[in-house]
């Protein structure tokens, strides 16, 4: 992957300001971070130069890549990310918090990148 | 009329009592201020100077969200009334490292505040929800102290999605704009261009504002440019009252395009204008907001990088009207409305 020293990355944020930056940091260098809280405000990031590259998934660039025409160069990378995890609080609520998510449609999913869910004691 | 508001007071519940109890307990932090002055110093804060208003409260509340534990927000509501003395007092008790205004009239009560104080003892300022924000400071002589965000959305995020969920190509959009906008004009050009859209702009005189009936003429000789879409600008100028009236409403009855739109009241089905409405992000106006102030943190408060300089808003809101649309004869892709925060069906 190329030198990515002193570049604006723009990201979606999950984790929150110090923890975020660390994390991207940790993977790609000495970079500076701009983050955004959904998925589509990454395009205006690019759009009006607030960023020099954004750091995504490969299913958030598929999206992006059916609504823009910007010439995009993407440089695949081997980061591997964890994969989604819902919990609840207190015992009595699992059945309620399995039940919801067993009821999430193919499009919440393909939100949080899940295929199947799984249930882990 | 000024009112201080302390983070730790809930504001929906600010009333004449609670804005007595918040300027004890400010009188207390300055008696520890005065003893303990360098530590006063080192701490990081900023004024923010607002008037009362929904929408200035949401940006508040993305901006204390992000900057929590990291940046003190002194919330000051301005009005009409307030003087700027009373401000200049604030300023000084607070020693912020900056200011950050919310709206015209904090913006208009900053340049006051430059004018009759030394402009040196005035903390430099983020600007945010002004309208037009860098061409109203383009004259100002305290301009170099500002930075901030644009509050007009850019035509090119209105109309990626527009040419995402419509059937036909938007290739070619039409505008007015005033003399003195070809700053605006030029930039949205530019971005329109980087995502294959050419925007047709068109001058409007002086003459043409005053008459509604050459007005809606313009708009005529600008529909026949072979467009795709027309946008509207949030220029209030061009949106004055007459105009909507007996301009772009009986215009705007005959045009069987998507007509894109700043202006929430623009949406609206009783007016037939606009089928596509894009709102600034309130609460992610103040999460962008902050991560400046982080950003002005990190050099110090040195404002010399930023100086004069004004960001795209990023954060929207997509409200698409359906029944305009229909009314139309738009086609559009119902399965790509994902992309919108509402749709209006009536």
């Amino acid at each position: 992957m190329e030198n990515l020293d002193g570049k604006k990355v723009g990201v979606v944020d999950l984790l929150g300001r110090k923890p975020m930056k660390k994390f991207v940091t940790d993977l790609l260098g000495n970079v500076s971070i701009k983050r955004v809280a959904k998925v589509e405000d990454l395009l205006p990031l690019l759009t009006f130069k607030s960023a020099d590259l954004l750091f995504m998934s490969e299913s958030d660039l598929k999206d992006l890549k059916k609504i823009t025409q910007l010439d995009l160069h993407v440089q695949p990378t081997s980061v591997q990310m964890a994969l989604s995890v819902a919990a609840y609080m207190k015992p009595e609520d699992k059945e309620t918090v399995s039940a919801c998510i067993k009821k999430f449609d193919e499009n919440l999913n393909d939100y949080f990148d899940v295929v199947e869910w799984r249930l882990s004691e | 009329m000024i009112q201080l508001n302390m983070p730790s007071i809930k504001r929906d519940t600010v009333n004449h009592q609670t804005v007595i109890t918040a300027r004890v307990l400010a009188l207390m932090l300055i008696g520890v201020s005065v003893l303990f002055s360098h530590f006063a110093v080192a701490d990081d804060g900023v004024l923010v100077i607002r008037p009362a208003n929904e929408h200035f409260e949401q940006v508040l509340h993305g901006m204390e969200s992000e900057l929590e534990g990291e940046v003190g927000v002194y919330d000051v509501i301005v009005d009409k009334k307030t003087e700027v003395a009373s401000l200049y007092k604030e300023v000084q008790e607070r020693q912020p490292s900056a200011m950050v205004l919310m709206g015209n009239h904090s913006l208009s009560l900053y340049t006051k505040l430059q004018e009759k104080y030394r402009a040196e003892n005035i903390p430099p300022a983020v600007a945010v929800a002004a309208v037009f924000a860098d061409w109203v400071m383009a004259s100002k002589p305290g301009k170099d102290r500002v930075t901030g965000i644009l509050y007009e959305i850019p035509a090119v995020t209105g109309l990626v999605t527009l040419r995402s969920i419509s059937q036909k190509e938007i290739k070619r959009v039409g505008m007015l704009y005033r003399k003195g906008m070809e700053g605006m004009v030029e930039n949205n050009t530019r971005f329109c261009k980087l995502e294959g859209i050419e925007l047709i702009p068109m001058e409007v005189k002086e003459a043409d504002i005053k008459k509604p009936k050459r007005f809606k003429k313009l708009l005529k000789k600008l529909s026949k440019n072979s467009l795709d879409a027309l946008w509207i600008t949030n220029d209030s100028v061009l949106l004055r009252p007459e105009l909507v009236v007996k301009a772009w409403v009986p215009f705007l009855s005959k045009f069987d395009k998507s007509v894109l739109v700043g202006v929430e009241t623009l949406i609206g089905s009783n007016l037939n204008i606009g089928n596509l409405g894009v709102f600034p992000d309130h609460n992610d106006l103040g999460t962008q907001t902050a991560s400046i102030l982080f950003e002005l943190l990190d050099q110090e408060w040195d404002f010399s990088e930023r100086s004069n300089q004004y960001d795209q808003p990023i954060s929207v809101k997509k409200h698409l009207n359906l029944k305009i649309s229909k009314q139309r004869k738009i086609g559009l892709h119902e399965s790509r409305f994902s992309q919108l925060d509402e749709v209006l069906e009536q």
